[in-house]
């Protein structure tokens, strides 16, 4: 076994037990980055000198005994996340400049521990896409066949831990932008329950379903992150005052819980060797003494629609404050005050963003309100009505995480309608505000990753890890071939 | 229906330029779109249910209480245009 097929327990081990210095590993994902990045162009910015110096500062703690779960363990962090002194695109042009004044919550959070940050990765602009060929900077490549898209919008989260360029990452999650990639590259990664983790200091989308969240190789590491980046934080309106322990349940037997299996998660639309591998998936989680049980919902046909309603209305608000004055791209061409604004947006922004800023402003603007917002919320009731109803008498809920596997670069990203039919499997639970982990099991004809996905009550997140960790032992993974 | 016009009129409400040729390639791709979103079409709902969004608690907001505030040069670093300490515009008022 190679350093970098290590998990965070056991790079804890090694690090505690001095097998080996945070220098020594950060050194070593800094060489691979060096030598594999190239390929699957996950990095928009390798932060080798602050890396090496947090490395050391970690050396010390550790020296001390005083190292918590992620002290000295190297991480990657989309660049939608604030991080002092280190820029921080949301992968666009017009936040090429931008060096924060401060970080996010939960880089905080992990600084604290003194984990490593190796750099910031490649994303959808704004978090808007899933296939990471909408970033300005580095379209990334999916590391189990480079022709491919790795997902999106944290496509760089996932192709860097998938590709063994990081130990884990932080992505965001506002329609499936953590769990869609995860499964695109052959790896785990979960969106909590919304209000667990710190939005302060995320680049703003649709705040109502912005949701930061880790990928990593296992539940069990994703949990580990989890304990350390999430916690009440007043500069969060939205953050729930709930203490949580994502790791409380690992290991424990599934014996008796009751799944559930919405019919409309499986019909049509649904690639006949995604569906075929989850409910393989599933008959193993029978054998562990679980009880499967069918249920439906039927607003499923909706979902797609009000998602992008939401999203896109709350985007089009959010986005306003890029004016080309504060902060960000200022057109240079502009000569008037409103020049000024419109210029920097319309050359600033991507295609995808103007889009989305388009279809939020209609949706809200007079004489089509009624007509789509707030039907929108009616329907975002009538779906957590049907997960209430389905919680009832069920623990947790598997479902694909993608209707298909990763596809080729170019195949279907220049298409809005596909890509955003795309997120079928995965918007609900934004929608809901619910916790969902996405794990791989299996891979397809051609050996690209097939993922599913276990989704829980809200704050019941330390379930859903317990159900993703106990098909995850069992399950034989294969490392991408670079 | 969504034609130029009402491009024009969503651009000019999202402060974004748009010129000729890319107004009618938005014609297009918007039609797409909102024919998608026109789903809703189907979705009938009691006009008097109260369809507030989640929105924050107030009962959770922080104190307003004043606290050191971010440097003013650090802020300012980010911006194109500066002047004593403030943020530069072009002339509002002619």
């Amino acid at each position: 076994m190679e350093l970098c097929d290590k998990s965070i327990i056991e790079l804890r081990q090694m690090l505690d037990d001095k097998q080996i210095s945070s220098v020594e590993l950060t050194k070593y994902y800094l060489d691979r980055i060096n030598q594999i990045d190239p390929k699957i162009e996950s990095y928009i910015t390798v932060c080798e000198e602050s890396a090496l110096a947090s490395a050391a500062k970690a050396d010390s703690r550790i020296a001390k005994g005083e190292a918590a779960t992620l002290t000295g363990i190297p991480i990657s962090i989309k660049d939608n996340m604030c991080t002092e002194g280190i820029r921080t695109t949301c992968g666009s042009k017009i936040l090429g400049d931008f060096v924060p004044p401060y970080n996010a919550t939960a880089v905080n959070k992990l600084l604290a521990e003194d984990v490593v940050i190796l750099g910031k990765v490649s994303m959808d602009e704004f978090a808007m896409g899933g296939s990471t060929q909408t970033s300005y900077y580095k379209k990334t490549k999916n590391p189990y066949d480079l022709t491919r898209v790795p997902g999106g919008s944290s496509g760089g989260s996932a192709a860097s831990v998938a590709a063994k360029l990081a130990v884990a990452a932080l992505g965001s999650d506002t329609g499936g932008s953590v769990r869609q990639p995860a499964s695109f590259c052959g790896i785990t990664g979960m969106k909590p329950t919304y209000g667990t983790v710190s939005r302060y200091g995320l680049v703003a989308f649709a705040s109502s379903f912005d949701q930061i969240g880790p990928l990593a190789h296992s539940a069990k590491d994703c949990a580990s992150l989890l304990d350390t980046i999430s916690g009440h934080d007043p500069f969060d309106g939205t953050s729930a005052n709930k203490k949580m322990n994502f790791t409380s349940k690992l290991g424990q037997n599934i014996k008796g819980l009751k799944l559930a299996l919405p019919k409309e998660f499986f019909e049509e639309g649904i690639d006949s060797e995604v569906r075929i591998a989850v409910l393989k998936a599933v008959e193993e989680y029978k054998k562990m003494g679980a009880e499967i049980v069918e249920v439906s919902m039927p607003s499923l046909k909706y979902a797609i629609a009000a998602y992008y309603l939401i999203a896109s209305a709350e985007a089009s608000s959010n986005l306003a404050r890029y004016d080309g004055i504060k902060f960000g791209y200022c057109s240079p061409s502009a000569k008037t005050y409103q020049e000024r604004i419109q210029r920097s947006r319309s050359e600033g922004f991507g295609d995808e963003v103007k889009r989305r800023i388009l279809l939020g402003t209609y949706a809200l603007s007079s004489g089509y309100y009624d007509a789509y917002y707030k039907k929108a919320l009616y329907v975002q009731q009538k779906i957590k009505a049907e997960y209430k109803n389905i919680f009832d008498t069920c623990d947790a809920i598997i479902t694909p995480t993608a209707p298909t596997t990763a596809y080729k670069i170019g195949e279907i990203e220049g298409d809005s309608v596909k890509m955003y039919l795309a997120d079928i499997c995965t918007v609900t639970v934004n929608i809901a505000g619910l916790p969902a982990v996405s794990t791989t099991c299996g891979y397809n004809a051609i050996g690209m990753p097939i993922g599913m996905s276990v989704v829980g009550k809200a704050f019941d997140d330390a379930t859903v890890l317990q159900i993703a960790d106990a098909f995850e032992v069992n399950f034989k993974s294969i490392n991408p071939r670079l | 229906m969504l034609d130029t016009d009402l491009i024009t009129y969503l651009a000019k409400l999202s402060k974004i330029e748009v010129n000729a040729a890319d107004k009618e390639r938005l014609v297009t791709e918007m039609s797409a779109i909102v024919e998608l979103m026109d789903t809703m079409n189907d979705v009938t709902f009691d006009e008097n249910e109260d369809l507030k969004g989640e929105g924050v608690s107030l009962l959770d907001l922080r104190e307003d209480k004043p606290r050191v505030c971010f440097d003013r040069d650090k802020i300012l670093a980010n911006a194109t245009h500066k002047k004593d300490g403030f943020f530069a515009v072009p002339k509002i008022m002619e």
